[in-house]
């Protein structure tokens, strides 16, 4: 027995050796934690511009204070320039400075705002004030970029270059909207996106949808339902009209989509394809009721 | 006794076939190496390009804080700061432990896809306690998006550490 020990302790110990490998760190650029003034650096990093460091105070006065902390290594690269109010070494932590890298003391960081909305143009960052330069300190985020650096009132999460469905991202580009719960609360009428989808939950303009809840997001996945545009959705109208009786519809009319929206029309192609007006359809796709949105109705043309 | 000599016979067939695959596996290896070298370098495709870093020998200051331990690091330098695949790597730096003794320093050296074995270095000048020491080693991985160099310097006062984010 104890020689089994023995060989399963050997087994063990080779297939350690075979298959361990020691675990990589990553090399990652600084992303200080803030309290106040104080900057702290948690893992060993170097600073990602070519000017950078940490930002605090008015005027032309840096008061940050960059803390490595213990066991944490901030490098500053060859030809970089970190600008900061002072640095801690008192604590564990440490600073390598590449040949051409320098640290500036108590100098303020600057960075483009155009528009002043507190979201930068880009992410380049100056030791000199100049137009339409702010003090980084006064940005909500050096990382979400401003898709329009022109107009305050837009800015990363709202609608951009004149859409009603689209999105400024963090990146700095304006894109279609994909949120489905975006999409709802920014299409005024959801029926009308035509750009990145409405408020059908999946991305598609549909115009047609099924009941939401406004709050958690637009699920429209059943027939002949839409959003109304306050969080919730219409329900089908059935009422009298062309359609008559449920069990007496007119075989020969029949639902289409046509601009996103359900209509009827007749299947032997009258020129008045919804019985002189544009009619909605009813769940089943057996018939038609009265004129839902008379806009799409005088738009549409039977050929 | 049968069972002792049951187990012996495993563990020694156990062990011929580790070596035997082993040694298949270098000579693989070896001719692997002969091979005339194609520079591919496999770059995921949204990749972010990698950072700039400078040529050549590259001089750094080591500014350790207050509270850590061990050994002082000074100046140093990496020469060259951007070798070719295959090429050879050399670290010089200041070691200074007042009036205690250095024992030890290693450099350890993490590549885009490796963490080096740790690399001892060797004294070349001064004193037992003021000092440069030096050590080389030849690269063989990228170092696209991950190059930091670990160095740690042992004395009779602890170990001191730094990672220098080289890129």
């Amino acid at each position: 027995m104890k020689y089994c020990r023995f060989l399963f302790i050997i087994v063990i110990f080779l297939l350690s050796f075979l298959f361990v490998e020691p675990g990589i760190i990553n090399a990652v650029d600084c992303s200080p934690t803030t309290n106040g003034a104080i900057f702290t650096v948690s893992a060993s990093c170097s600073f990602a511009g070519t000017t950078d460091g940490v930002d605090y105070g008015t005027g032309a006065v840096n008061t940050a204070v960059l803390e490595p902390e213990t066991g944490a290594t901030i490098t500053v690269s060859a030809g970089q320039t970190l600008a900061t109010g002072s640095i801690d070494l008192i604590g564990g932590g440490s600073f390598v400075i590449i040949n051409t890298g320098q640290i500036k003391l108590n100098t303020p960081l600057y960075i483009t705002d155009a528009d002043a909305d507190s979201y930068p143009a880009n992410n380049s960052q100056y030791l000199a004030s100049g137009a339409g330069k702010v003090r980084r300190s006064t940005l909500v985020s050096i990382s979400s970029l401003d898709c329009d650096d022109v107009s305050a009132s837009i800015y990363p999460g709202t609608a951009c270059g004149g859409g009603i469905c689209t999105i400024c991202s963090t990146s700095g580009s304006c894109d279609n909207q994909t949120s489905a719960q975006d999409l709802f609360n920014q299409c005024p009428d959801p029926g009308t996106c035509q750009t990145g989808g409405n408020c059908n939950g999946s991305g598609a303009c549909t115009g047609i949808g099924y009941t939401a809840n406004g709050l958690t997001g637009i699920n429209c996945t059943a027939l002949h339902y839409r959003c109304n545009g306050a969080g919730s959705c219409t329900a089908p109208i059935v009422e009298s009209g062309c359609v008559g009786a449920a069990s007496g519809h007119d075989a020969n009319w029949k639902c289409i989509t046509y601009l996103g929206y359900d209509m009827c029309r007749r299947s032997y192609g009258y020129a008045d394809v919804c019985g002189g007006g544009c009619y909605y359809c009813e769940a089943a796709q057996q018939g038609c009721d009265l004129p839902f949105y008379s806009a799409v109705c005088a738009n549409y043309v039977y050929d | 006794m049968k069972k002792t000599i049951v187990l012996l016979i495993i563990l020694v067939v156990f062990l011929l076939s580790y070596f035997f695959l082993k040694k298949k596996t270098d000579l693989l290896d070896k001719i692997i190496k002969n091979q005339p070298k194609k520079n591919l370098t496999l770059t995921p495709a949204n990749a972010p390009p990698p950072k700039p870093i400078p040529h050549g020998k590259q001089g750094f200051i080591v500014s350790l804080g207050q509270k850590v331990p061990g050994p002082r690091m000074g100046q140093g330098s990496i020469d060259p700061y951007d070798p070719a695949p295959g090429a050879q790597q050399t670290l010089t730096i200041e070691i200074n432990n007042f009036d205690k003794p250095v024992e030890k320093v290693t450099a350890i050296l993490t590549t885009d896809n490796k963490v080096s074995p740790e690399y001892p270095l060797k004294q070349i000048d001064g004193t037992e306690n003021s000092c440069h020491w030096q050590g080389s080693w030849i690269i063989n991985d990228s170092y696209l998006y991950n190059y930091i160099l670990t160095i740690k310097a042992t004395g009779t006062n602890g170990t001191s550490k730094v990672d220098i984010t080289l890129r």
